[in-house]
C-alpha cells in the first residue's frame, strides 16, 4: 500500500455566508486558501450548494486542522455534517442537549430567526431529515463540534480548532462554559486576529486571514534538513553506528522506523516504538498506545510534539517527493522568497482513495446513507464537502 | 412480403408461405435478426448475405439449379462437398449468389418464376449461412436456447425431420422430379442439416446416437401433426415420415459430422465424443440390432466394462459420478478397495474378504456379488470403517455422535495404515495419493500472481480434488514417488510433536499415542531423516558473500537490503517459505478452527490443536532458526521462542500484504491441506474448517457492509479482556525484532504514525495472528476492533467497498 505522508495541512472548516449568516456549510479541504476561492466562484470547482450568487461571498468562520490524514479529516467533516448520525455521539445526548441549548440561545444567536427543529419531538422525521441541514444554527453546529471533538474518537486527535471570526468564537466560548464537559488541553483553540482588511467586502471571504495559514511543509523545512543529515550525513550515519537513544540498539535509518528530536540542536534519534513508550510513561493509562501529544525529548528535555515529529518521519518514509520538494525550496528560499502555494501540497487532493472513509456512520447507515444524501434537496446551502465524491463515500 | 420470402427458406412450396412463417419467426429470434435485415431493409448498412445476393445480378439462375440438381443426384455426400465448397467459398459459391440474387429480383417481378427463383435463392442463401461457420453455429445455439416455447420446439423439430425426410428422399427416389424436388431437398438439407449435425453432435455429447434418433422422429411426428392439415401443399410429409426409417444415411452424417465440425467447436466436442462415441461405437458394432433404450445402456455399461477394461478412463464428470453406479464397473472396484484395505483394519477381514472376492471376480457375476441383499448391505455398511463423500456429504450428517463415530473410526484406519506401512512400506497404492495428490496445477492456477489464494474455490477444491476417483484415476508412477515422500514427512511433523505434547494431546493424538512404539519409532526414524535432510537443504547463506545475498533476495523479489545479517533472515524466512510449506501455515490454519458442531468438545480440542499448533510451528521454526542463530547469534534476541514468533510474524504480515482479505487467510487453510497424511484430527479439522469458513464468510460479509454492531454486540461479554488483549497483541507485536519495520511497519507502528487503519486486515491479522501472540483464543470481529480503535483514539476505516 503505498501511503502518502501525513499531510500538512489537512482542515475541516465552516463556512458562512457573509451576507445570510444563517448559512452555513462544512467542508474539508488540504488548502483552504484555494477551497475557498472555488466557493466564492473565483475558481472553477466550487461546491453546487455554495453557488448561490446572492449568498457569495463565503468566509470561512471555523478551521479545524491538524487531521493527520485524508481519512481522518474526511471521517471528521462527515461527522460534523451529521452529528445526529455520528457514531461517536450518543444521539439522545446529542437531542437533549441540543433541545437544552436552543431554549437557552435560540433568540440572541439565530439571526435569521430559524427555529430549531428539534425541539418539536413529534415532528414528522422525514421533515425532520429535509429540514435539518438548513436549520442547524450556528450555535447547533458549535455544539455538535463540541461534542464530537470531546467524543472518545476524535479526542486524542491533534486538531487545532482556528476562529476567523470574533463572533462566532464568543457564542463558542459561552458554549463552553455552559457545557459540563470541558475540551482536552490537546486541542488548541486559536482566535485568529482581525486583519485590518475586511476581507468580505473585497468579495473573498476572509481571504487573507485564510491565506496566513501555513498549509505546506514550510514550516519544517529546518526539520527535515536537520533529521535528513543526522541520518545520513554524520560520522556516526557513514559508519552505521546510529543507536537508539532509548534503547540502544543500532538504527538503520532505511530500515527503521526512527524519529528525530525537532529540536535544532539535539540529536536524539530513538525507535518510534520506543519513543512512543516513554511519551507513555507520563500517562497513568497502561492500555493507552496513542501517546500524549506532547512529551520530552529523552536527550534535550524540551517538550517535543509527536504530531510532528510523526510528520517528519512519515515524510522521511512515504513522501520522498515531497521532502525533496522541501529541501529545494529551502536551498531556493536562500536566495529568493518562497513561492506561495508550495507544490508540495498541490497533489495532497489526489490523497489515496482506497479507504472507505467513514468511520463514523453506523454500519447500517453506511449502506442508507448515500440515499440520503442523494434525497437531500438541492437548494439546502449548509452540507457538501471539498470534493463532489463524497457522497460516494459516504 | 419479407416474411414470405423467409418462408420460402424453409420448404420449397409456396403453400407452405403461410403456415410456416409465423412460427419459425417466433421460433428462432436471432436467426430472424440475421437473415431479416437484408430481407427487410435491403438498403441497411449491414450487407446480410440475401443483400449481397441481391447487389450481384447474375443470369446464372438455370445453371445453378443445374448445378444443384447435379449434385443433388450424387446423393447427401455430393452436398457435403458442396458445403465444403461454400465454406472455402470457392467459385461456386459465388454462383450461388448470382443465382440468389436473381431468383430473389424474379420474385419482385413474376410470379411464375417466383418458385424456382426463391427456390435457388433459398439453396443459395442456405449456402452462405452455411459458409458463416460460426454465425450457423450460433445460430443454431441460439434457436435452441430460444426454443423454450412450444412453437420454438415444433418449429425446430420440423426442420430436423424435414431435412431428413429430405435426405431420405434423395436416398431413395434420386430420379423424382429433379427441378422441383432437388432445390428443395437442397435447399433443406442446406438450412436444417447442420441444425441437425449440431442437435446430434450435442445429443451424441450425453446420451447413446439410438436414442437421439428416436427422439427426433418422435417430434418430428409431433409437429407433423399440427403441420399436416396446415400445409397441404408440402410434399408428401407423411411419406417422409415413414420413410424415415434410415440408418445407414444418418451414419453417414454422423460420419460427416465428426469430420466437418468446425475448428472452433471441434476441440470440446471431441473431448467428450472421444469417450462416450467410443462406447457408443463399441456398443453398436458388435450389437447393432439391439434396439431398446434400457438394454442399450445396461448392456454398453457392461460391455464396456468387459471389454475396455484396462484401458477406460473417465474424461467427463458425467463418466465419473455415473460410473460409482454402473454395476460392473471396475474403476469402482480399484477405488474402493484399496482404500478400504488401507483404512480399515487389517484384523477386520471380513469386509476386505468380500472386496477381495469382488475384485477377484471380474467377469459379469461381480454385478451380482456387488448388489448385495438388503439386510447384507446395512450389514456390510455398518461393517464398513470409512464413509466415502464429500465434506458436504459428510456434514449433512450434523449429529455429534456420528461424527465422533466417523472420527473413531478413521483413528482405528489410521493406527492400522502405519502398522501395515511399516512391515511393507513399499506397498503404497492410492490412499494417500488421495490426499496427496500433487495438485501443482490446480495449486498454481488457484494463485495469483502474489501466490495467495484466488477466492471462491473453497469448498470446491475439497470435493473435486479430494474425490477419491479423481485421484485414483490420474495415479501413475512419480506421482506415487511424490506421495511416499510427502507422508512421512507429515508424520514426521506428527510424531515429531508427540514427545513435547504428551500431556495435553487430544483424543486423536492419544490414538496417535497408542500405535505400538515399533512403528512409531520407525516412523520418528523415517521423519527425522526426512526433516534433517529438509533443513540440511537450506543454504547456509552464513558462507556467502554479500553479493551472492543480495542477488538472491533480488531473486525472492525484494529489493536490497543493506545489512547482510537482515539479508540472511530474509532469505531463510524466503527459504522457509517457499520449501517448507507445511510447517509455516500450519498454525493460522488450525487456530482458526472453531468446533461450532460439537458443542461436548467445544472447548478442549480447539485450544489443544491450537496450542499444539503453536508448539509445532514454533518447534519447526526454531529448529531452522537455530542453525542462522548459532552462527550470527542476534543481541536483540532474548529467547528462541520469540525469534520463531518473529518469523511467524512476519510470515504473517507477508501474507497479510499480499493476501488483506480474510477469507484468503482462511484459505491458507485449504492449502495447508496438501499435507499427505489424513490425521483424524486434521479431518475433523477440515470439517470444522468448512464450516467455519461458512460461517467466517458470513460473518465478514455480515459486518463489511452493515452490521459491526451486531457482532460487537454478540461479543460484549468478553469485551474488557478483549480489547486489552488486542492492546498488548499490538504491543508484543512491535517488541518482536522485525526487519525492515520502515516498509512493513508493525501495527503499532502504523497506530504511532497515524495512518488510518484498515479494520478488515486488522481484524485479519488479530485473528491469524495477533492475538496468538499473547494467548488468546477468542476472535475478533472487525466491528469489535473499530469499537477498541474508536476508544483508543486510533483513526479507523473500512476498506473502501468498490462495489457499491
Amino acid at each position: 500500500m503505498t501511503e502518502k505522508p501525513i499531510p500538512a495541512f489537512y482542515g475541516c472548516y465552516l463556512l458562512r455566508s457573509s451576507v445570510r449568516h444563517a448559512s452555513l456549510y462544512i467542508g474539508s479541504t488540504p488548502n483552504p486558501r484555494r477551497r475557498l476561492a472555488q466557493h466564492n466562484g473565483l475558481s472553477k470547482g466550487g461546491a453546487k450548494r455554495t453557488a448561490r450568487e446572492n449568498l457569495r461571498p463565503w468566509e470561512m468562520v471555523i478551521v479545524v486542522h491538524g487531521f493527520p490524514s485524508r481519512v481522518a479529516a474526511l471521517q471528521f467533516e462527515w461527522a460534523w455534517q451529521k452529528t445526529h448520525a455520528s457514531r461517536h455521539v450518543d444521539p439522545e445526548e446529542a437531542n437533549a442537549a441540543h433541545r437544552k441549548t436552543s431554549r437557552a440561545n435560540q433568540p440572541d444567536t439565530e439571526a435569521s430567526g430559524v427555529g430549531e427543529k428539534d425541539v418539536d419531538a413529534n415532528a414528522d422525521k422525514g421533515k425532520k431529515r429535509k429540514a435539518r441541514p438548513t436549520r442547524r444554527s450556528l450555535l447547533r453546529t458549535l455544539a455538535d463540534l463540541h461534542r464530537l471533538l470531546r467524543s472518545a474518537y476524535f479526542t486524542g486527535w491533534p486538531l487545532t480548532l482556528r476562529f476567523f471570526a470574533p463572533d462566532v468564537q464568543q457564542v463558542w466560548t459561552s458554549l463552553c462554559d455552559r457545557e459540563a464537559v470541558i475540551l482536552p488541553g490537546n486541542i488548541q483553540v486559536v482566535l485568529e486576529k482581525e486583519d485590518g482588511v475586511q476581507s468580505s467586502e473585497d468579495g473573498a471571504g476572509n481571504a487573507a486571514q485564510i491565506r496566513r495559514m501555513p498549509v505546506d511543509y514550510s514550516d519544517m523545512q529546518d526539520y527535515v534538513g536537520k533529521s535528513a543529515f543526522l541520518l545520513d550525513g554524520t560520522e556516526e550515519a557513514e559508519e552505521g553506528d546510529l543507536r537508539c537513544r532509548l534503547c540502544k540498539a543500532r538504527v538503520i535509518p532505511n530500515d527503521d522506523l526512527v524519529a528525530v528530536c525537532p529540536q535544532m540542536d539535539c540529536h536524539c534519534i530513538t525507535h518510534v516504538v520506543c519513543l512512543a513508550a516513554e511519551f507513555l510513561k507520563t500517562s497513568n493509562n497502561p492500555d493507552q498506545l496513542v501517546p500524549p501529544m506532547q512529551g520530552m525529548c529523552p536527550a534535550c528535555q524540551s517538550t517535543v510534539s509527536w504530531t510532528l515529529m510523526m510528520k517528519e518521519l512519515s515524510l522521511r518514509t512515504r513522501g520522498r517527493d515531497e521532502v525533496q520538494n522541501i529541501l529545494k525550496r529551502k536551498k531556493r528560499m536562500q536566495s529568493s522568497p518562497p513561492p506561495v502555494v508550495p507544490s508540495a501540497v498541490v497533489d495532497s487532493d489526489s490523497w489515496d482513495e482506497t479507504h472507505d472513509l467513514v468511520s463514523d456512520s453506523s454500519t447500517g447507515e453506511r449502506s442508507t446513507a448515500p440515499l440520503n444524501v442523494a434525497a437531500k434537496p438541492a437548494e439546502i446551502v449548509i452540507e457538501d464537502s471539498e470534493w463532489d465524491d463524497v457522497d460516494v463515500l459516504e | 412480403m419479407r416474411v414470405s420470402e423467409d418462408v420460402i427458406v424453409l420448404s420449397s412450396s409456396p403453400g407452405n408461405i403461410i403456415s410456416h412463417t409465423p412460427s419459425r419467426l417466433a421460433a428462432s429470434s436471432t436467426k430472424l435478426t440475421e437473415i431479416s435485415p437484408g430481407c427487410v431493409s435491403p438498403h441497411s448498412p449491414i450487407m446480410s448475405p440475401s443483400e449481397l445476393l441481391r447487389n450481384l445480378s447474375g443470369p446464372a439462375v438455370s445453371t445453378d439449379t443445374c448445378l444443384l440438381t447435379d449434385n443433388a443426384s450424387n446423393k447427401a455426400k455430393k452436398v457435403s462437398k458442396e458445403r465444403g465448397k461454400t465454406q472455402k467459398k470457392s467459385p461456386f459459391f459465388d454462383d450461388c449468389h448470382d443465382a440468389v440474387a436473381d431468383g430473389e429480383q424474379n420474385r419482385r417481378k413474376r410470379t411464375m418464376d417466383q418458385l424456382q427463383g426463391k427456390e435457388s435463392s433459398k439453396g443459395g442463401l442456405k449456402k452462405t449461412r452455411n459458409g458463416t461457420k460460426d454465425r450457423k453455429t450460433t445460430k443454431a445455439k441460439s434457436g435452441e436456447n430460444g426454443n423454450k416455447t412450444l412453437v420454438g420446439k415444433v418449429g425446430k423439430a420440423i426442420a430436423t425431420s424435414t431435412d431428413l425426410a429430405g435426405k431420405s428422399e434423395l436416398a431413395r427416389e434420386p430420379a423424382k422430379s429433379l427441378n422441383r424436388q432437388e432445390p428443395s431437398m437442397i435447399s433443406n438439407n442446406a438450412e436444417d442439416g447442420p441444425r441437425l449435425e449440431e442437435a446430434v453432435k450435442r445429443r451424441l455429447d450425453w446420451t447413446p446416437t439410438k436414442d437421439t434418433a428416436q427422439r427426433v422422429i418422435d417430434l418430428g411426428g409431433e409437429g407433423d401433426i399440427e403441420r399436416i392439415p396446415l400445409s397441404p401443399g408440402r410434399p408428401g410429409f407423411g411419406n417422409l415420415v415413414s420413410e424415415y426409417g434410415f440408418s445407414g444415411e444418418f451414419q453417414k452424417a454422423k460420419g460427416r459430422t465428426s469430420t466437418e465440425s468446425g475448428p472452433t467447436k471441434r476441440r470440446r466436442i471431441e473431448l467428450v465424443q472421444s469417450t462416450v462415441l467410443k462406447q457408443n461405437a463399441e456398443l453398436v458394432k458388435p450389437k447393432s440390432k439391439r434396439s431398446k433404450k434400457a438394454k442399450d445402456q445396461d448392456s454398453a455399461a457392461s460391455n464396456t466394462g468387459q471389454k475396455s477394461r484396462g484401458r477406460k478412463k473417465f474424461t467427463t464428470l458425467t463418466a465419473r459420478v455415473t460410473a460409482n453406479y454402473t454395476p460392473g464397473d471396475q474403476t469402482d472396484d480399484n477405488i474402493s478397495v484399496p482404500d478400504i484395505e488401507k483404512y480399515s483394519d487389517p484384523n477386520d477381514n471380513k469386509c476386505v474378504d468380500i472386496l477381495h472376492k469382488s475384485r477377484s471376480r471380474s467377469t459379469a457375476n461381480d454385478i451380482e456379488s456387488l448388489i448385495l441383499p438388503p439386510e447384507a448391505a446395512v450389514k456390510f455398511l455398518e461393517e464398513q470403517d470409512l464413509v466415502f463423500g464429500t465434506c458436504s456429504q459428510l456434514a449433512m450428517e450434523e449429529s455429534p455422535t456420528t461424527l465422533r463415530e466417523i472420527q473413531q473410526v478413521i483413528t482405528a484406519s489410521e493406527v492400522c495404515i502405519s502398522e501395515t506401512r511399516t512391515p511393507k512400506p513399499d506397498a503404497q497404492p492410492s490412499t494417500l495419493t488421495r490426499f496427496a495428490t500433487p495438485r501443482n496445477l490446480w495449486h498454481v492456477a488457484s494463485r495469483d500472481s502474489d501466490g495467495s489464494f484466488a477466492p471462491a474455490q473453497v469448498i470446491d477444491t475439497v470435493d473435486l480434488t479430494e474425490s477419491p476417483l479423481v485421484s485414483t484415476l490420474n495415479r501413475d508412477k512419480d506421482r506415487r514417488e511424490k506421495k511416499k515422500e510427502e507422508p512421512s514427512q507429515q508424520a514426521a511433523i506428527f510424531t515429531k510433536d508427540l514427545p513435547l505434547q504428551p500431556a495435553s494431546a487430544s483424543d486423536s493424538m492419544k490414538n496417535l499415542d497408542t500405535e505400538d512404539p515399533d512403528s512409531q519409532a520407525s516412523q520418528v526414524k523415517n521423519s527425522t531423516d526426512k526433516s534433517t535432510s529438509a533443513s540440511l537443504e537450506i543454504p547456509r547463506y552464513e558462507g556467502f558473500t554479500t553479493a551472492e545475498l543480495s542477488q538472491q533476495i533480488s531473486c525472492y523479489g525484494f529489493k536490497a537490503v543493506r545489512n547482510r545479517k537482515k539479508m540472511i533472515e530474509l532469505l531463510q524466512k524466503c527459504w522457509i517459505s517457499k520449501h517448507g510449506k507445511n510447517m509455516a501455515p500450519e498454525q493460522p490454519c488450525v487456530q482458526r478452527v472453531i468446533d461450532p458442531s460439537d458443542p461436548n468438545d467445544k472447548e478442549v480440542p480447539e485450544s489443544k490443536s491450537s496450542t499444539l499448533a503453536t508448539e509445532l510451528s514454533a518447534t519447526v521454526s526454531a529448529s531452522v532458526t537455530r542453525r542462522a542463530g548459532n552462527a550470527q547469534p542476534n543481541p536483540a534476541t532474548t529467547k528462541k521462542p520469540s525469534r520463531s514468533q518473529s518469523k511467524q510474524e512476519s510470515q504473517g504480515k507477508k501474507k497479510q500484504k499480499t493476501a488483506p482479505k480474510c477469507f484468503l487467510d482462511i484459505e491458507e487453510i485449504e492449502d495447508s491441506e496438501d499435507e499427505a497424511f489424513p490425521s483424524p484430527s486434521r479431518l475433523q479439522n477440515r470439517y470444522n474448517t468448512i464450516q467455519s469458513i461458512a460461517t467466517e464468510a458470513s460473518l465478514t460479509l455480515s459486518t463489511e457492509p452493515c452490521s459491526p454492531k451486531k457482532s460487537t454486540t454478540s461479543q460484549n461479554p468478553d469485551s474488557p479482556g478483549l480489547a486489552l488483549q488486542i492492546t498488548s497483541a499490538v504491543r508484543a507485536q512491535s517488541q518482536i525484532p522485525r526487519s525492515n519495520s520502515r516498509n512493513r511497519p508493525s501495527w503499532h507502528e502504523k497506530i504511532l504514525l497515524f495512518v488510518p487503519i484498515v479494520l478488515e486486515d486488522f481484524a485479519t491479522w488479530l485473528n491469524t495472528e495477533g492475538l496468538a501472540l499473547v494467548g488468546e483464543d477468542r476472535e475478533v470481529s472487525a466491528g469489535f476492533v473499530r469499537e477498541w480503535c474508536e476508544n483508543q483514539g486510533i483513526c479507523c476505516c473500512w476498506r473502501k467497498v468498490v462495489s457499491e
